[in-house]
C-alpha cells in the first residue's frame, strides 16, 4: 500500500490553482449554481418513480462483508420495501435471493447469523431453501402441480463484494458493478480494506425525504455554522476540492498539519479527507486511519433512514486499550456531528410542505448536490436542476 | 510575537472565534468580536489559526511582528 496512484483533484493545495471557498467570487466547482423545486422532495409520486426507476438500476450497499465472512454465514438486508437474504455458500461465494417463500410469500429468514443446516426453512409450511435460494425440499410436494414446483427457487439478486461491503443490484438493468462505479472506484479502492474493520454501527430515523439527507452530506460549507462546536476549525472546509464523476462525486480536503508530510511521502491519502458519494445515497468518508460509510434510504416521502458504519484500520500490533479508547471516542464524536445534521434535517422535513418553501438554491460549493439531482432527474423523468449564472 | 487582528465592521457575531480560542476572543454586548489580549502565545497559535479559518466573514487576521514592522 502507499502507492500514490490517485490523481489530486484540481483545487486542493499543491494542485492547479483554484479559489478557496468563501475567499472570492469565482466558482470553486465545475458545476454552476442551480435551482431545484421542493416538489422533488415532497411529492409521493416522485418517490414512487425513484423506487421503480432509480433504485433498481443502482448498486446498493447492504452489509459489511464481515457479516457473511464464512461459509454458512447469512444476513438479511431490508430496505426499499424489500427483504434479501445474503449468504456465503459452502464454496465460499456470496449468493443473494429475495427473502420470500415462493409458496405464499412468508418471510424465510431474519437477522444475521450462521445457517448450520445449510438451508432456510419457511416457518409457515416448511419449504426448504438452500444457501442460494433454491428450493431443496417441499412438504406435500405431491399435492402441488409439477409445473408449480419444478425448479422452484427464490429469485436471485445480483451480489458483489467491494470496499468492505456487500453490494446488491435489484434488477438486471443495473450495469456491471465496475461500469456502475466508473472513476469513483479508484477514489475508495486505494484504501487498505484488508485491515479496515467494521467496529461500529448506528442508524437514525429522520423525518425528511432521503434526498434531503443525501444533500446534507454532499457539501462542507455548513461546517462552521452547523458544527460550530463539534468541528471548530478542525475541518478545512474552505479547501474542499470537488470532483464530478456523474452520477458519483467526491470532495478532498487536506488535513491541517498532515497534508504536506503526506505529499512528501508520496501517499496523500494519509493527509486528506476523501469524501466520496456513490450514487444514489452512500458516502465513503475516508480518513487516514478510519472511515465512515453511510447510506440514506427512503421510507416515505418525508421519512428516511440513515445507516452508518465506522471502520478502523487495525494497527500492525493488533491495537491496544488506548487504540480502542481512541476509536470509541472518534465514533462518539462522529455520531454527535451526525446528530447535529439530523436536528436540522428534522426541521427541514417538517417544513417541506410549507407554502413558504418552494425551491432550493444551490451555490457552486454545492456542485455535488446539483450533480446528484441531475442524475435523479435523468433516471426518473423529474425536472432537472435549472442551472443559473 | 504574533497578534490577532479583528475587523468589527465585517464581523457578524457568529462566534466561531470564541469557541475555537476562548482565551483570545470574546463576543461583547453588541454581539461583535473583542480581543481579550494583544499578543498570542505559542500555545494559543493553533487555536487562533482555527478561529481565523472558521470565521465565516474572514474578520480575523494573524500578524507576526516581522510583518508589522514592514
Amino acid at each position: 500500500m502507499g502507492t500514490n496512484t490517485l490523481e489530486l483533484p484540481e483545487g486542493i493545495a499543491g494542485s492547479p490553482a483554484q479559489d478557496r471557498i468563501g475567499a472570492g467570487d469565482a466558482l470553486q466547482s465545475p458545476v454552476s449554481p442551480s435551482v431545484v423545486d421542493v416538489s422533488n422532495f415532497a411529492d409521493p409520486e416522485q418517490l414512487e418513480r425513484e423506487l421503480r426507476l432509480l433504485f433498481p438500476k443502482c448498486w446498493l450497499p447492504a452489509c459489511p462483508i464481515a457479516d457473511v465472512a464464512e461459509p454458512g454465514d447469512y444476513t438479511v438486508w431490508e430496505q426499499l420495501d424489500e427483504s434479501v437474504v445474503i449468504a456465503r455458500t459452502d464454496e465460499g461465494e456470496l449468493a443473494a435471493f429475495y427473502n420470500v417463500c415462493q409458496h405464499r410469500g412468508a418471510k424465510l429468514a431474519n437477522g444475521t447469523g450462521h445457517c448450520a443446516t445449510g438451508s432456510f426453512k419457511c416457518p409457515w409450511h416448511g419449504l426448504s431453501y438452500d444457501l442460494r435460494g433454491v428450493v431443496d425440499h417441499i412438504p406435500l410436494r405431491e399435492s402441488f402441480a409439477p409445473e408449480q414446483v419444478e425448479g422452484l427457487r427464490a429469485p436471485a439478486v445480483r451480489v458483489h463484494e467491494w470496499a468492505g461491503f456487500v453490494w446488491l443490484a435489484l434488477s438486471d438493468e443495473a450495469p456491471s458493478f465496475d461500469d456502475y462505479l466508473g472513476a469513483a472506484k479508484s477514489e475508495v479502492d486505494s484504501y487498505d480494506f484488508s485491515r479496515l474493520e467494521t467496529g461500529y454501527f448506528r442508524s437514525w430515523k429522520i423525518g425528511a425525504n432521503w434526498k434531503m439527507v443525501v444533500d446534507a452530506f454532499n457539501e462542507f460549507w455548513h461546517v462552521p455554522f452547523a458544527h460550530k462546536d463539534s468541528l471548530h476549525g478542525g475541518l478545512l472546509w474552505r479547501d474542499a476540492a470537488l470532483r464530478v464523476m456523474k452520477p458519483h462525486t467526491s470532495s478532498m480536503l487536506p488535513i491541517r498539519g498532515r497534508y504536506e508530510k503526506a505529499l512528501e511521502r508520496n501517499d496523500f491519502r494519509k493527509g486528506v479527507v476523501n469524501h466520496t458519494s456513490i450514487f444514489p445515497g452512500t458516502v465513503y468518508n475516508c480518513l487516514p486511519n478510519n472511515m465512515h460509510v453511510t447510506t440514506a434510504w427512503p421510507v416515505a416521502p418525508r421519512e428516511s433512514v440513515l445507516v452508518a458504519w465506522g471502520l478502523n484500520l487495525r494497527p500492525e500490533d493488533g491495537g491496544d486499550e488506548k487504540w480502542k479508547e481512541r476509536t470509541d471516542g472518534e465514533w462518539d464524536h462522529f455520531c454527535r456531528v451526525i446528530d447535529e445534521d439530523v436536528a436540522i434535517l428534522t426541521d427541514l422535513g417538517r417544513l417541506s410542505r410549507s407554502r413558504g418553501y418552494t425551491r432550493n438554491i444551490y451555490n457552486s460549493a454545492e456542485g455535488r448536490i446539483t450533480t446528484f439531482h441531475e442524475a435523479v432527474a435523468e433516471m426518473t423523468g423529474a425536472a432537472a436542476p435549472r442551472l443559473v449564472g | 510575537m504574533v497578534k490577532a487582528l479583528v475587523d468589527r465592521d465585517s464581523c457578524r457575531g457568529y462566534g466561531n472565534c470564541l469557541i475555537a480560542a476562548p482565551s483570545v476572543f470574546d463576543v461583547d454586548d453588541d454581539g461583535l468580536v473583542v480581543l481579550l489580549k494583544d499578543d498570542v502565545s505559542e500555545d494559543e497559535l493553533s487555536a487562533v489559526e482555527r478561529a481565523t479559518y472558521d470565521c465565516p466573514t474572514n474578520s480575523i487576521t494573524i500578524e507576526s511582528d516581522e510583518a508589522a514592522e514592514k
